[in-house]
């Protein structure tokens, strides 16, 4: 009976909610006791965090000689990590920013995760150059402030100083919208709360939020500017963090493609995760009314534009190197494709070209197991792109005698589990604590006219 | 409508016994737990801050090289020698000598001469206190077929014969090519390394972090990393140092060639042009028109390694014959 909807009138919210209901619905998971089933996934995220701070603890005290490195490849793991965490960093800011500023109104039950996601993700990419350095306690020496060391600055023209401010930018930036977008929400919360610390706490973070209309009218301007200093965010990070690459003269990194080719596989792999996120918490927090199969599909499609555009820089790199008959080109890509690490090449291309083709079938976007399966997939393909990228461009680099293979260590595979660990600890903390949907925005979306249809006086 | 984490029990004024069950299956309280975390993390800074060797705090705080007074200069060469003397118990002497004015140091090698019996990589190691275990050496030696010329492709590093030079192999060493482009300078994130007014690429191993981005981007292999502590032993050590050249290392920094810093700024050879027994290593200034360098570059075939990259190199492959 409820289904007696114009398809082009078909509600964002399914299950006719009341305002009253959005409020329960999201609020209500923080204020009841902590779920045991939380509990287990929170212990569990905990201890890959731990096995991770330890093999960092371990790393750290004996020298970064206890990681496959060598002095041909000389970045494997660790760069291949900070650019899949700051990928995977990449969809937040274009949901929440972005698709705001388009008026894509289906984001309002994605965007708060999608954001907090974004700041977990970038503190676990912030993680990888630090730890990667020979001594990372000197990584400070890269903050560029006038200082007690000497008027002499950092290198302005090394990208990797360029990818500090992009970072640190990205963070800032995505923090306050963040948390500015949570304002309404924590108001909600704090009026709910009886009394006590609950109260306080929220009634210090909701900083005096009163629902006057002067206060909307604040907030939905300064949501509004924020949007627009965050769009270019989304392109300027990756671009920027490609530049690491693009700027050096090693084939397969020296390349103008890079930016668009990496700016692309970020919001494809954000996207990913995303959904491999919600997919989850829709179906342990009940959300399914929110998270309906519609944003599976608009989410999918997106994905498909993105997957597509990075299976043709694919395609562009080697017609590139083909074209341009520059024999080292044409080697490192001939190595990609046919080389030692061909496995690897092949896995990226399967999970990141192939297996999105599926999302062509209405019926797999609407599918929420397909969809979940290909979005790890997916994931695997986009870390397995970024180890591409860095490990098979360096380890046959220009002098033949130097070539190497690489293998990692198990401290380095026990960082990256750990970098998951953090990563679902502070998704963890996130969904237990603070509302995991935007109430105050969704309920901008609800089907207010269709409740006489509940009814039944239409 | 609403159902819990659990996806089961719907009613959220249930006294949750479940929940409590949950918290005691973990072993600890969140507020124990907290409490835990907290105090471990104070006790790491403390014991950090505590135990850290002598003079980690300052070396934290320390300046640049480039912008010491020549009074703070001098101060940090006679620490570094206080440090190594004791560490090495030898005298150590630690020098800044500056660049020369009017000279521009280049490098030449013939290919016809070298016989590939790496000496020079010996002389090297020991002139430059590289460390021993793990070996690091600034110089390898391309083994390669006379049928095929410069083949970089079928060049082996890692020959073992019994007498070189082989019958039908002819070697090509390579170490730092010294740029005037060079790639590796321009990416250092703290301009720890830079090309000094007498072109050679040195490096401070105090401002170092370790990225490895100059690795990345040379082409030539020629920079090392200290992936584990330097060992050097007392006996082998070098005592006659410069500070931007072949002092000991730590580890977590990268090191390469300087041309012999320590030597070639007092008016000595580089220590593999004085070991080469068939002398087929040329150093020498590249504007003093006079120099066996500028005569090898008029009169011999000169090439550069990898040219088409525009890093300008600074040393120069000939053939003698």
């Amino acid at each position: 009976m409820a289904d007696l909807y114009s398809t082009l009138r078909q509600p964002l919210i399914a299950g006719n909610k009341s305002l009253g209901e959005v409020t329960n619905d999201v609020s209500g998971v923080l204020e009841r006791k902590t779920s045991p089933l939380w509990w287990r996934a929170f212990m569990a995220s905990l201890l890959f965090l731990l096995i991770g701070a330890a093999a960092i603890t371990y790393q750290v005290a004996t020298g970064i000689g206890t990681w496959g490195l060598n002095r041909t490849v000389g970045w494997a793991f660790d760069i291949t990590n900070f650019v899949f965490w700051i990928g995977i960093g990449h969809a937040g800011t274009l949901i929440s920013a972005v698709l705001f500023l388009f008026r894509q109104r289906w984001r309002t039950s994605v965007n708060r995760a999608a954001e907090a996601m974004t700041i977990i993700a970038v503190m676990c990419a912030g993680l990888f150059p630090l730890i990667h350095m020979g001594r990372p306690w000197l990584a400070f020496w890269m903050f560029p402030y006038p200082n007690m060391r000497g008027s002499l600055w950092v290198n302005f023209r090394s990208p990797l100083v360029w990818d500090f401010f992009a970072i640190s930018t990205y963070f800032t930036i995505s923090l306050v919208f963040w948390y500015v977008g949570l304002l309404p929400d924590l108001a909600t919360i704090r009026d709910r709360a009886k009394a006590g610390i609950r109260k306080k706490i929220f009634g210090l973070l909701s900083l005096g939020w009163n629902g006057s209309l002067r206060t909307w009218n604040r907030y939905e301007v300064l949501y509004l500017l924020l949007a627009g200093l965050a769009t270019p965010l989304v392109v300027s990070v990756h671009t920027i963090v490609s530049w690491d690459f693009a700027t050096a003269v090693i084939p397969g990194w020296h390349s103008t493609i890079l930016p668009p080719y990496f700016v692309a596989g970020a919001i494809f792999s954000g996207m990913a995760m995303v959904l491999t996120l919600m997919i989850i918490a829709r179906k342990v927090m009940g959300l399914e009314d929110y998270i309906t199969l519609r944003h599976l599909d608009v989410m999918s499609k997106l994905i498909i534009v993105t997957g597509s555009i990075v299976g043709l820089a694919y395609a562009t790199e080697f017609f590139i190197a083909m074209y341009s008959e520059n024999p080292y080109e044409t080697f490192l890509f001939k190595n990609r494709a046919l080389g030692p690490f061909a496995w690897a090449y092949w896995t990226m291309v399967l999970c990141n070209v192939i297996s999105p083709q599926l999302l062509w079938f209405k019926r797999i976007r609407r599918n929420v197991a397909w969809v979940f399966v290909l979005t790890i997939l997916i994931n695997v393909g986009m870390w397995f792109e970024r180890f591409v990228i860095v490990v098979t461009s360096l380890h046959r680099d220009y002098l033949p005698s130097s070539w190497t293979y690489y293998t990692p260590t198990l401290i380095e595979v026990l960082t990256l589990l750990g970098s998951f660990g953090l990563f679902f600890t502070g998704f963890l903390l996130f969904c237990r604590f603070l509302p995991v949907i935007a109430m105050a925005e969704v309920k901008g979306v609800l089907s207010h006219g269709h409740r006489s249809v509940r009814s039944g006086s239409r | 409508m609403s159902q819990d984490y659990a996806g089961k029990a719907p009613a959220p004024r249930v006294p949750c016994d479940v929940a409590h069950k949950g918290a005691a299956d973990g072993g600890l309280n969140r507020r124990e737990f907290l409490a835990g975390a907290g105090l471990t993390a104070m006790s790491a800074i403390a014991t950090t801050v505590a135990g850290a060797a002598p003079g980690f705090i300052e070396s934290m705080l320390r300046r640049h090289f480039k912008e010491l007074s020549p009074d703070e200069v001098q101060e940090r060469l006679r620490l570094l020698e206080e440090e190594y003397s004791s560490r090495f118990g030898k005298k150590v002497t630690v020098a800044a000598t500056p660049p020369m004015e009017n000279v521009l140091f280049g490098y030449a090698l013939d290919l016809s001469r070298c016989i590939g019996c790496r000496r020079c990589v010996y002389a090297c190691v020991h002139e430059n206190n590289q460390s021993r275990d793990p070996q690091i050496h600034w110089i390898r030696v391309l083994e390669m077929a006379k049928e095929r010329g410069i083949d970089l492709e079928e060049a082996d590093p890692y020959y073992d014969h019994d007498t070189v030079p082989q019958e039908d192999s002819f070697y090509m060493p390579v170490a730092c090519q010294q740029c005037r482009n060079p790639p590796c300078t321009r990416v250092c994130p703290v301009q720890a390394t830079w090309q000094e007014p007498d072109g050679i690429v040195v490096i401070d191993y105090d401002w170092c972090i370790g990225c490895r981005y100059c690795m990345a981007a040379c082409p030539y292999g020629a920079r090392h990393f200290n992936w584990g502590n330097p060992q050097i032993p007392a006996a082998g050590l070098n005592t006659d140092m410069h500070v931007l050249g072949n002092r000991p290392r730590v580890a977590g920094v990268v090191e390469k060639c300087t041309f012999c810093i320590q030597r070639v700024r007092k008016g000595r050879y580089p220590a593999c042009v004085e070991i080469c027994p068939v002398g087929a290593r040329k150093f020498g200034n590249l504007l003093d028109e006079n120099s066996e360098l500028r005569y090898l570059m008029r009169e011999k075939r000169v090439f550069v390694l990898k040219e088409d990259l525009n890093t300008q190199p600074k040393f120069y492959y000939f053939y003698a014959t």
